[in-house]
């Protein structure tokens, strides 16, 4: 059957009754400068309850590792790692932790190419672990030229598993 | 004069399907900052379409991927299905790939916001969709915003002239937008003052 002899129903294009307009709009409120400032006040408030979210992640993620260097990992165990990753990515982001940040990235990606081969080995999850470690909150900082060989090594992994065929051990 | 609009969400509701509750305690305290006090948050698709057939918000805020369902499909089902489908729908998303956000706007989403948060954004976001008037458009694959600034004729295609277009909505002819145009067409524009 070709396209022209599909009938088309007609599109109904309307203005959706909504108030939404009328009470937002309404004497008072907060201007965008207030509104804006106050909300990353509140954010803020958050910091010392994230910053322990990240560290519990971070032992997830280790905890994981260390059994996997124990016996093959599970795709259940890379799922829990692809959920604290993600959640560590969502804090760093918010607190502006850059290096934390791109180490959680990596091992998102990184987590997403190991789910294709099996069985899944161990050593990235331990190295990565070891970078968020290193970038962790309250850690000594490093310097400029110790966080590119550790977001080197990172790329390195995601690069070494994005060339390798899926299926193959 | 006052550039930014001043908005008052004393009153205005606001429902939040999120499963992560870092995501989760940073949205509702940015809206709670806002003075969006009126927040129910749900953790998975299936609260969140019960809480709907109870409740009518003014603002949902979705994760594009919920502990039961894809945020997509709750987007369409609210479109499809919800008593108040033509509610104003903000897709909350970690990965903003194009096809995440072709995704988001084919399913009827009326934004795209990529997680972690951003206040300002987030504030925009709000000021657009809610002071804005975008119509609708309801066709038999697509139901959502109508996300086109062509004049496309008079309505019904009953059109005087030979060349008036009709508003008939057949095959894409185009392909789908880069983020930039998408990115483009979805940002905030100038708003009337009031």
């Amino acid at each position: 059957m070709s396209p022209t002899n599909l009938t088309k129903k007609k599109a109904r294009i309307f203005v959706p009754p909504s108030n939404l307009k009328d009470q937002l709009s309404r004497p008072g409120g907060t201007t965008r400068d207030d509104a804006v400032k106050a909300a990353i006040a509140g954010v803020e408030m958050l910091r010392e309850k994230s910053m322990d979210a990240i560290d519990q992640a971070i032992e997830a993620v280790e905890a994981v590792a260390q059994e996997g260097m124990k016996g093959a990992l599970t795709e259940s165990n890379l799922k829990d790692v692809l959920r604290n990753a993600d959640e560590i990515v969502e804090l760093a982001g918010t607190f502006r932790l850059e290096n934390l940040d791109a180490a959680g990235r990596s091992l998102c990606d990184l987590v997403g190419l190991l789910l294709k081969v099996s069985p899944y080995p161990a050593e990235p999850i331990v190295v990565h672990a070891r970078a968020l470690r290193l970038f962790a909150p309250g850690r000594p900082s490093l310097s400029a030229a110790q966080t590119e060989v550790i977001l080197g090594e990172l790329a390195r992994f995601r690069a070494f598993f994005e060339a390798r065929p899926a299926g193959t051990p | 004069m006052e550039k930014s609009p001043r908005l008052n969400f004393n009153g205005v509701t606001a429902l939040l399907a999120e499963a992560d509750r870092h995501s989760v305690s940073f949205l509702a305290e940015i809206l709670r900052r806002f003075g969006l006090e009126n927040q129910h948050c749900v953790e998975t698709g299936a609260e969140a379409k019960v809480y709907m057939q109870r409740v009518a918000v003014d603002f949902f805020f979705c994760e594009a991927a919920l502990p039961d369902m894809n945020g997509l499909d709750l987007v369409r089902w609210v479109r499809r299905s919800a008593p108040v489908p033509y509610v104003p729908i903000v897709l909350l998303t970690g990965y903003s790939g194009v096809d995440a956000v072709v995704g988001a706007r084919d399913a009827g989403a009326n934004l795209v916001v990529k997680k972690p948060l951003s206040p300002q954004v987030l504030f925009d976001r709000l000021a657009w969709m809610g002071l804005g008037t975008r119509k609708f458009i309801e066709t038999e694959s697509y139901v959502g915003p109508d996300r086109r600034f062509k004049s496309i004729g008079p309505p019904d295609g009953l059109g005087r002239r030979s060349t008036d277009l009709s508003q008939d909505v057949g095959q894409a002819t185009e392909p789908n937008m880069t983020q930039a145009e998408i990115d483009a067409m979805m940002k905030p524009t100038k708003l009337a003052s009031t």
